[in-house]
Parts: structure tokens; sequence; C-alpha cells
């Protein structure tokens, strides 16, 4: 009897190709779909997040004396463990430039690119302490040019530097010396002292809000850790909006992909009305020949199930790599999600056209036809 | 004859004729849902993230070299050069004007707030003026900078001695601050204090006429600061417009780049420079596109889902049906006869599930737009011919995928099958 049982199913799924092929592709793909869009979502807060870092800091070390000139000692900020996030010392002075009164920015180079990736940069960087870098306006006002030199005083403590950069913000860098910190903190005899230090936490929202209590305490007393709400929260609010939107439309593709899928299942089902009819005059019991119909339905949703995760994996990893240039992570997680998900609507779809066609006394279908 | 068979076909069978309709019905749906999100996303999208802040700064051209850290300018008023207040409405005439959402002009008063130094900020908070064409239209920093966040009030455009502290000065909500500057001097309520994380925090904003009255400088204003839509830049925007040929230069300024838009700004106010904000405006560009690859990719994914789920659901039509053909085909029928009318049938479901799907699309995507950005969704009116043709072509495909090799058979063995 058990092998029996089997044996119909598996005639069943081989006898009709063409059908069963249908029903399978019509699984697979509703299954893929599932799959690629819930890998995507998961992946999303890393792979935007990453893209928003590119407006700047989202946090802001200042003194806590609120004077203007105030500083902080840069050892002890900067030596704050903060995991996975950004640092960047700046310090201003107002000095001279070629006698005339500009704004003097000392910074390290070799971390700026994380925090400015935007700016247009004609030149190279400055290297040592004897180079600098200019803002485009006032290239323009000292009819100034990678290669030329200028003069930089502070104090009456003057230093001859060698422009190696005129770079364009359309911020207030366009007017400002941009130096090595070291020789900015030598010339303006501030040596270890930065006015301000930039921070890009990681993540958005929360984990900016983390960072920023972590730092706090680490550095309470000496300074103040502030968020800088323009470019945090506004990251939190259109991460958001686009894990929204994400959602919304990974619900609804689902929805109604499965109902799809439901329909053309229950087509299928429904045109076997007549073997039903057949196996109930043979004298199969309802749960019996509802368990066969199942048992197909189940074998076709696990391998569909599966074969679409695989697919919706692939996608993902391929849509990943076109949108943000790193392909999307493999979730196992998932493939139970869809695995079941697809399992589900398969036997939703197959139960409630059985039940019809189960109410039907056989002779009137077999006659009907 | 033909029509009659038509007709039969589908008042009998009609709960299988319906789920087919269904089937191409629901996948339509999902397609004209997605491709109106879709369109609509940019749009969007670039509304939201002009919460980052102004993207295009105007200054004099032929300014003095400014003493500006975070955007605060520290030059004594007695120095460079200026804007005339009076040109600003400009800015909403420009070719543009549509993609300008807000602006807001800046004087920087260097003053002492009851005897200690402060920088004072002259700007609009939310005025309102009227543009070329006759309409409104309200602006200010607190349309340019959403993030900001106020206690207590903004103060009015209007009042001549409303103030809005930063969070780091001495001054708190309610209280009296005597500002004295180089050339004048106010007596100011604290109306509201602010908070942003930045350098604003360290700053007093009042309303403009205040500063300008402070600085002794009447309808003269140091910068202005431009939130617009842009479009982001792409190989052709990278091009110096200088060296491009006139179609090019046409086809460059009647697009929203952010260069083109300053372009335009500069043409407006005489004597001004607009120049990009680069770290806002060229961030923006990426991000904006990174969203819209994402989506036009899950479009796109979701489009060929829906086109295999609805040629599927023909295709069951058209196999579990096998025998009718063969009966056809045994009574007589030419093959193109039998196809004709299959074909026919599948463009009647095409055709009904299209127009229903496409209603219930419209609907999703409404449902989606006002879900996620409180807005309604904007419906182009290609959509609607568009997402009715797609639906026939694909359940047409459907259908003649498995027609092709029900014809094939021969009518003997699928009705011998059959008993």
């Amino acid at each position: 009897m058990k092998s029996m049982f089997l044996r119909l199913v598996v005639r069943a799924l081989l006898e009709r190709p063409r059908r069963v092929c249908v029903a399978f592709l019509a699984l697979a793909v509703g299954a893929t779909l599932a799959s690629a869009l819930l890998s995507t979502y998961a992946d999303l807060d890393k792979k935007m997040a990453g893209e928003l870092r590119g407006f700047g800091a989202n946090l802001l070390v200042a003194p806590v004396d609120a004077t203007s000139g105030a500083t902080l000692d840069e050892t002890t900020v900067a030596a704050v463990e903060a995991a996975g996030a950004r640092l960047l010392p700046v310090l201003y002075v107002l000095g001279e430039v070629n006698g005339e009164p500009a704004v003097l920015a000392g910074t390290r180079f070799e971390r700026l690119d994380a925090f400015a990736r935007a700016w247009q940069w004609r030149g190279r960087l400055p290297r040592n302490g004897s180079e600098c870098a200019i803002g485009e306006r006032l290239a323009a006002h000292f009819r100034l040019a990678p290669g030329s030199r200028l003069k930089a005083t502070y104090d009456g403590n003057a230093s001859e530097l060698q422009i190696t950069a005129v770079v364009s913000t359309g911020a207030s860098e366009d007017q400002q010396v941009l130096l090595p910190l070291e020789a900015l903190q030598a010339l303006a005899g501030h040596e270890g002292r930065i006015s301000l230090l930039q921070v890009i936490a990681p993540g958005t929202g929360v984990e900016v809000e983390t960072t920023r209590a972590r730092l706090a305490t680490a550095l309470a007393g000496r300074a103040e850790v502030r968020v800088l709400r323009q470019v945090a929260e506004s990251s939190a609010r259109v991460l958001l909006k686009v894990k929204w939107m994400l959602f919304a439309v990974a619900a609804l593709v689902l929805c109604i992909t499965g109902l799809c899928v439901m329909t053309t299942l229950a087509a299928t089902v429904l045109e076997r009305r007549k073997d039903v009819a057949v196996m109930k005059a043979l004298g199969g019991s309802d749960r019996r020949i509802s368990s066969l119909f199942l048992c197909e339905a189940g074998t076709l949703a696990l391998l569909g199930g599966t074969g679409g995760y695989l697919a919706g994996a692939l996608l993902a990893r391929a849509l990943g790599q076109a949108v943000f240039q790193a392909p999307i992570a493999l979730r196992p997680a998932v493939l139970p999600e869809v695995v079941l998900v697809t399992l589900a609507i398969a036997l939703l779809a197959t139960l409630v056209p059985l039940r019809i066609v189960r109410g039907v006394e056989p002779a009137a279908i077999l006659k009907g036809e | 004859m033909f029509l009659r068979l038509l007709e039969e076909s589908f008042s009998r069978a009609r709960r299988r004729k319906m789920l087919a309709v269904a089937a191409v019905a629901l996948g339509t749906a999902v397609a004209a849902a997605m491709l109106t999100v879709w369109l609509d996303v940019g749009d969007r999208m670039s509304r939201e993230l002009r919460s980052f802040g102004a993207n295009i700064a105007v200054t004099p051209a032929a300014d003095s070299l400014a003493i500006e850290v975070g955007g605060i300018d520290y030059r004594p008023v007695s120095q460079g050069a200026f804007i005339r207040e009076a040109d600003l409405p400009k800015l909403k005439s420009i070719f543009w004007r549509h993609a300008i959402v807000a602006f807001a002009p800046f004087l920087y008063v260097p003053a002492q707030a009851n005897g200690r130094p402060v920088a004072v900020v002259g700007t609009w908070m939310d005025r309102e003026f009227q543009v070329a064409d006759g309409r409104r239209f309200r602006t200010g920093v607190r349309a340019t900078n959403p993030t900001w966040q106020v206690t207590g009030s903004w103060p009015e455009d209007a009042a001549p001695n409303q103030a809005l502290a930063g969070r780091r000065l001495d001054l708190h909500l309610g209280d009296l601050a005597l500002v004295k500057s180089a050339s004048g001097e106010a007596q100011l309520r604290i109306a509201g204090v602010l908070a942003t994380g930045g350098l604003e925090e360290e700053q007093l904003f009042v309303p403009l006429p205040v500063a300008q009255q402070l600085a002794n400088l009447p309808g003269q204003v140091r910068k202005v600061q431009i939130s617009a839509l842009i479009k982001p830049d792409d190989d052709f925007a990278r091009r110096d417009p200088a060296a491009m040929t006139r179609e090019e230069y046409e086809r460059w300024y009647c697009t929203p780049y952010i260069g083109s838009i300053a372009r335009q700004v500069q043409e407006a106010l005489p004597g001004a420079v607009a120049r990009p904000i680069w770290q806002v405006a060229q961030n923006e560009g990426e991000v904006l596109q990174k969203i819209q690859w994402l989506m036009l990719l899950v479009t796109a994914a979701a489009l060929t889902a829906s086109a295999l789920a609805v040629s599927s659901a023909t295709a069951t039509v058209v196999i579990e049906r096998r025998a009718e053909i063969a009966l056809m085909k045994a009574l007589g029928a030419a093959d193109w006869l039998v196809a004709a009318f299959f074909l026919a049938e599948a463009v009647l479901q095409g055709l009904l599930g299209g127009v229903v799907g496409f209603g219930g699309g419209v609907l999703l995507a409404g449902f989606v737009s006002r879900a996620v950005f409180s807005a309604p969704v904007n419906i182009p009116a290609l959509l609607f011919p568009l997402t009715v043709s797609l639906a026939l072509a694909v359940s047409l495909f459907g259908a003649v995928s498995q027609l092709h090799a029900a014809m094939r058979l021969s009518p003997a063995v699928v009705l011998k099958e059959q008993r």
C-alpha cells in the first residue's frame, strides 16, 4: 500500500512533464524573487550606510568651552578607542597669507579622503610640513597655482610653503590654506592642540548615538561630543525611506506573486478532476486522495523552493555587484523562510480546489466531459 | 460560428477562465505598481536627500578673501562685496525654477551679546514672497535645513527684536540680549534655542533686517545658500560646457545638472558666483543613482517574474484543453482556425486581466507611495497602454508556446488518452 502511494506520487510527477514543469516553474520563480528580495533587504542597512558615509562626519568632538579659539588636547581625544569610527582632527587658526588675514587649517591628509570624498583636487596631497593645499577662491585671490609658493604667518612666526594642490569644495575650505596638522601646530605654537575632531561613526541612527554616548563617557569633562544632525538625521531618514520602500515593494511583489502561483497551481489541480473522480469511484478515501495531491505539491514546492533560493541568492549577488559594487552575502537564514513560504503556498493552492472537486459526485464528472 | 465558440468557451468553464484572468490581472498589477513606483522614486528620493542641506552656494563675484570657518564669515562688515536682497526672487524665474526647492540669504555680523563676542547671522527664517508668475513661495533656513531643532519658537521674519540663540551660547529661552556691533545695536529677546550639532550652535540667528540694521547695510546679503533638486552627474555633465557644440550646450543647459543650475543662478543674480557644494551635491547624486539602480533591478526582476507567472497561467489553459484541440482537428478544423480560436481567447484574457491589473497596480502604487513618502503617486499617461499591451503580449506568448506543441500531437492519441 505504501509503495503504491509512492508510485502514484512519482508517476504523477514524471508522466506529465509539461504540466509539472509549469507548476514547478511558477513555484521556483516565486521562490527566486522571495529569496532575492529578502537577501537584499537584509543586507541593505550595511550597503546603504556605506553609501551615506560620503556625506562626511556625523559626530563632532569640540571643546567644552564655547569661546572661539578654545582647543582640545589631541593626544587625549584622538586616543579614544571608538570601534569602527574614523577620526579626523582639525586645527583652525587665523593667520596671514602673503600679508593678508586668512584661515589656516591643519589636518591629517591621509585620513581626509574618507571625510571629503567629493572634494575636487587639482594636484597632489601635501606630504610634509613644507607643503600645503589651498582653496580655489584663495588661489584665485592670490593668483596661485600648484607649484607656486606662499608665506604663511602666525603671530610673527613665518613659514614658506610649497603649494601642491588646489581644492574646490564649495564650502569654507575654498578660502583656507590646508596644511599638515603638525606643521600648523608648530607654526602657531599650539603643539598637540586641535580645534575639533570630526568623527564618522559606523551605521546610522541608534548606532551613531551609541558611539556618541561611548565617546562622551570617555571624554567626560574634557570635550563635548555632539551628533551632527544634518548628516546623522538625514542619513537615518533616507535609509529608513529606502528600507521602507524596498519592504513595501517586496511585500507587494511577494503577495501578488504568491497569489499568481496559487492560481496557476489551482488550475492544474482543477484540470485533474477526472483523476479525482476515478480514484473516488475506485474507493479512495477523501483523506487518501488529498494526501496524494498534497504530497505531489509538497515535493514540487521543496524542489522549487530550494532551487529558487539558490537562484535568488545568485540574483541578489548580481544585484549587489551591479548597484553597490559589492556582492550581497549569501544568507542561509533565508533558506528555511523561502522553502516554508513556498510550501505553504503550494499546499494552500492544492487544498482549496481539491475541496471543490471532492465535493462533486464522481459520476457527474466522469459523465460530464 | 467562431464568435459563438468563443462566447461559449467563456460562459461555460467560467471558474477556470476566471482563474486565468485573475493570474494575468495579478501579474499585471505587480508590473504596473512597480513601474509606477520606479518612475516616481527618483523625484521622491531626491526630495528626501535635500535634508542634507543646501547644494549650491552663491557669493559676490568681486569679493575680498573671506575669513570663513564652518560656513560663517568672520570678516568685519566693512570689507568685501555683497549681493542685493531685492534680486533674490529672481531665483524662482530661472529655467529650472521648479528644481529650486528652497534658498536662504545670510549676512554675518561680528558683534557682542551682553558683552561677549558672538557671530550674529541674519537670515530669512520662513519668508513668503511673490514670484514673477504671480504665485507665492515660502523659503528660508527652515526649508534649507529641515534637521535643525528649535526649542521654543522660530523668530518671526518681520519682528524687530527676536533672535534664535545657538545652544552653546550663554543665552536662554526668554532672555534679553543687548547686541552691539561696530555700527549699531539692538535689544533682542531669545525666542528659541537652536540645536544642530555643528558650529551653528555657537551663533546668534536674527531676522535679516535686524542684521542689516546692525551692520548698517540695508538690502544687502553676504551669501545665499540654495537647495536644488538635481540629476546625478553623468559623463556628459562632467564635460566642460565651454567646449560644447551649440546643441550639446542647449541639452546641458536644459538638464537639471548641478552645474547647469548653478550657471542659471549666476545669470539671474548679476555680480554673483554660484558654486556647487560638492560634499552634498556629489554624494546626493551618487546615493540617488544607487537607489534608482536598486529599484530598477528590483522592478526588472518583478517584471520578469510576473511575465513568467502570467505566461504560465495562459499556458495551463492551453495544456488542459488539448482534448478540445484534438476534437476540433478531428472534426476537420484547419490548424490556423484552431490557433486563431485559442489566440483570440488569450487576447481576451490578456485584455481583461491587463485592464483589471492596471487598476489594481495603480491602487497598490498609491498605497506604497503614501506609506513610504506620505505623498500620492504620479501616474504617467503612458502607463495604461504600456501595461495593457505588456499583459497582452505576455499572455499571447504563454498561449503560443503551448499551442505549438498541442497542435503537433495526433488527435487520435490525445483523444484516446482522455478515455
